[in-house]
């Protein structure tokens, strides 16, 4: 009765039909000159292309992959099934053509110890994450492995990128002025293969305009802002703007980068927007007429005190009597300044026994951070710091059932929100400040 | 049995005839439902409880994660994929997502789908030529 699914081959289904205009070296990549995996990149993208009525490719200066193997499913055959996708991308691929960075890992295996992670849990892990390193490296891709690659590698205004990991598209369109469509994993892979993307989207000016005011109430002052409710905000700002680009007024033109970050990242997830404008910070919104393009906005919505304990009302789940497994920080990865802040508070001061706290940071920042004495600093209190680490909604999402983790406190809406939608709402989350995430590590109690 | 036809754009090519299941909230692949079942399990979800598995899903358009086409295809190798998905927006990540599961998608349809199709109905999606048809019982 239903065509065309519950196959057991790879065998994708691309369009045939192309009207892109492509250049002679598109089209030689398309007829398989370079190679099989060149050429299945490059019809994917020409199929993306297609559909959204792009008229060419256009050449982008790096890419940033989401690798299933090691970010998703890393275990069993359902790590067999993510290389089945991307190796009829990779297929004779000898280098990126392009800049290309890596996302974060599901695991820091060198603190899995730490993390008491049980042995039995990483043990067929550390083949598949050492051998799927290996490939991508090779190939010349940049171990950073973070979600926060924007901490990292700058990109100047109307700088046409690739790349997957939603907070990152979000961040580098509205915070740098960089333009870069929600691409998925796949298509992110592609890019950094043929070194091209089709131009469609946030690629031009008209589409990144925005739509939906969201306005500050009065009563309320944003200079006292947590970062916890400023992902509240963001949170309930994508419930409420579906797939229509928001408009931020009466926020602080002094915002740093990582209240900027908490700000953006929950329009992907509790919705799939690429771009937001802060009015005052976004490079495209001077003013509230430039965010607009002098249009008027299709909706008004005022951010209230009720909107923001919506939003905790929603991603706390614990009960009282819930005790804390985990407190987990950098979600997506702390700035070098946020992972500062968090060593300063706990400088001289000892992490309660009953818990594990960790920061995550990526691989640079790691580095940078362990000359600084900021990761000793750290962990003589108790804490962990882990590298290139999504610290939660991988693998206390996908494998909390298995590894019977119960209660997560974090300060980050995305991580609270994935650990209970992969779970299964199995993992009880706490949501709360940074602030408040220390004072709980420090006296185990977050009530 | 009385036959409405949709018309509106291609996502992902193929056929797919089977029972509507229409959600008012965004879907995500990773994330909303249980790969290995098929059954909504996202706190707060409108289709809490509900399988997607070989279903026509209606929903406005996909949210979350970029990693969506690798959780699609898990989805897909565990026999849960819907059988076709009508979108209004379509998100990239559901294009992509459709396209390397083989499951049909077609979006931006000549009338509001949410006004016509209800949880239930019987539904046939052409996605090569752009067609949706909802059987309604007299």
């Amino acid at each position: 009765m239903v065509d065309g699914i519950c196959h057991n081959d790879v065998h994708f289904i691309f369009k045939r039909c192309y009207k892109l205009k492509l250049t002679q070296k598109e089209k030689k990549m398309l007829s398989g000159y370079y190679g099989k995996g060149v050429q299945k990149a490059m019809e994917l993208l020409v199929s993306v292309g297609e559909i959204y009525n792009a008229e060419h490719m256009i050449p982008v200066s790096s890419s940033h992959l989401v690798i299933p193997e090691i970010q998703l499913f890393p275990k069993g055959k359902e790590a067999q099934w993510g290389t089945e996708i991307t190796q009829v991308f990779l297929e004779g691929v000898e280098k990126f053509a392009i800049p290309t960075t890596t996302n974060a890992t599901i695991l820091d295996i060198d603190k899995a110890k730490k993390l008491k992670i049980p042995n039995w849990f990483i043990r067929d892990m550390k083949l598949i994450f050492q051998r799927t390193m290996e490939i991508y490296e090779s190939k010349g891709a940049i171990p950073n492995y973070s979600c926060a690659p924007y901490f990292d590698f700058l990109f100047r205004k109307n700088e046409h990128l690739g790349g997957a990991e939603s907070i990152q598209v979000l961040y580098n369109n509205s915070v740098n002025g960089a333009r870069i469509n929600r691409e998925s994993g796949p298509t992110a892979l592609c890019t950094a293969i043929t070194g091209v993307t089709p131009c469609f989207g946030m690629h031009i000016k008209e589409n990144r305009y925005g739509k939906v005011l969201f306005r500050l109430d009065e009563r309320l002052n944003a200079d006292k802002f947590s970062d916890a409710d400023l992902n509240a905000i963001g949170y309930f700002a994508g419930r409420q703007c579906l797939d229509k680009i928001p408009i931020f007024q009466g926020f602080s033109r002094y915002m740093n980068q990582t209240e900027l970050k908490y700000l953006c990242v929950p329009l992907a997830v509790t919705a799939g927007i690429p771009m937001i404008h802060v009015v005052g910070v976004t490079p495209e919104a001077e003013t509230l007429d430039d965010a607009l393009g002098g249009k008027n906005p299709e909706k008004i919505i005022n951010i209230t005190k009720e909107s923001i304990k919506s939003s905790y009302d929603m991603l706390n789940t614990a009960g009282d009597s819930d005790k804390i497994d985990y407190i987990a920080l950098g979600c997506p990865h702390c700035s070098l300044q946020e992972l500062r802040e968090i060593s300063d508070l706990l400088e001289g001061k000892k992490i309660s026994s009953d818990l594990i706290f960790f920061v995550a940071v990526s691989t640079i920042k790691y580095d940078l951070a362990n000359r600084m004495g900021i990761v000793n600093k750290i962990e003589d209190a108790g804490g962990v710091v882990v590298k290139g680490m999504c610290p939660g909604s991988s693998i206390f999402g996908r494998y909390g059932k298995e590894l019977n983790v119960k209660t997560v406190m974090t300060n980050s809406a995305k991580n609270a929100h994935y650990i209970g939608a992969h779970s299964g709402g199995f993992v009880k989350t706490i949501f709360a400040s940074k602030q408040k995430c220390i004072e709980a590590a420090l006296t185990g109690d977050w009530r | 049995m009385k036959e409405i036809v949709l018309r509106g754009k291609s996502g992902s090519r193929g056929k797919a005839k089977g029972v509507a299941l229409v959600s008012q909230d965004m879907i995500a692949f990773g994330g909303t439902p249980n790969l290995k079942s098929g059954i909504v399990e996202e706190p707060n979800h409108c289709l809490l409880g509900k399988s997607i598995r070989k279903k026509i899903l209606l929903y406005y358009t996909g949210k979350g994660s970029t990693g969506d086409p690798y959780s699609c295809y898990f989805l897909m190798k565990y026999g849960n994929a819907p059988a076709a998905i009508i979108n209004i927006v379509a998100n990239p990540t559901t294009v992509v997502s459709a396209i390397l599961s083989n499951i049909p998608m077609v979006y931006e349809l000549d009338q509001d789908p949410f006004s016509i199709i209800e949880s239930g109905d019987e539904v046939e999606v052409d996605a090569d030529e752009g067609i949706v048809k909802i059987y309604k019982l007299d």
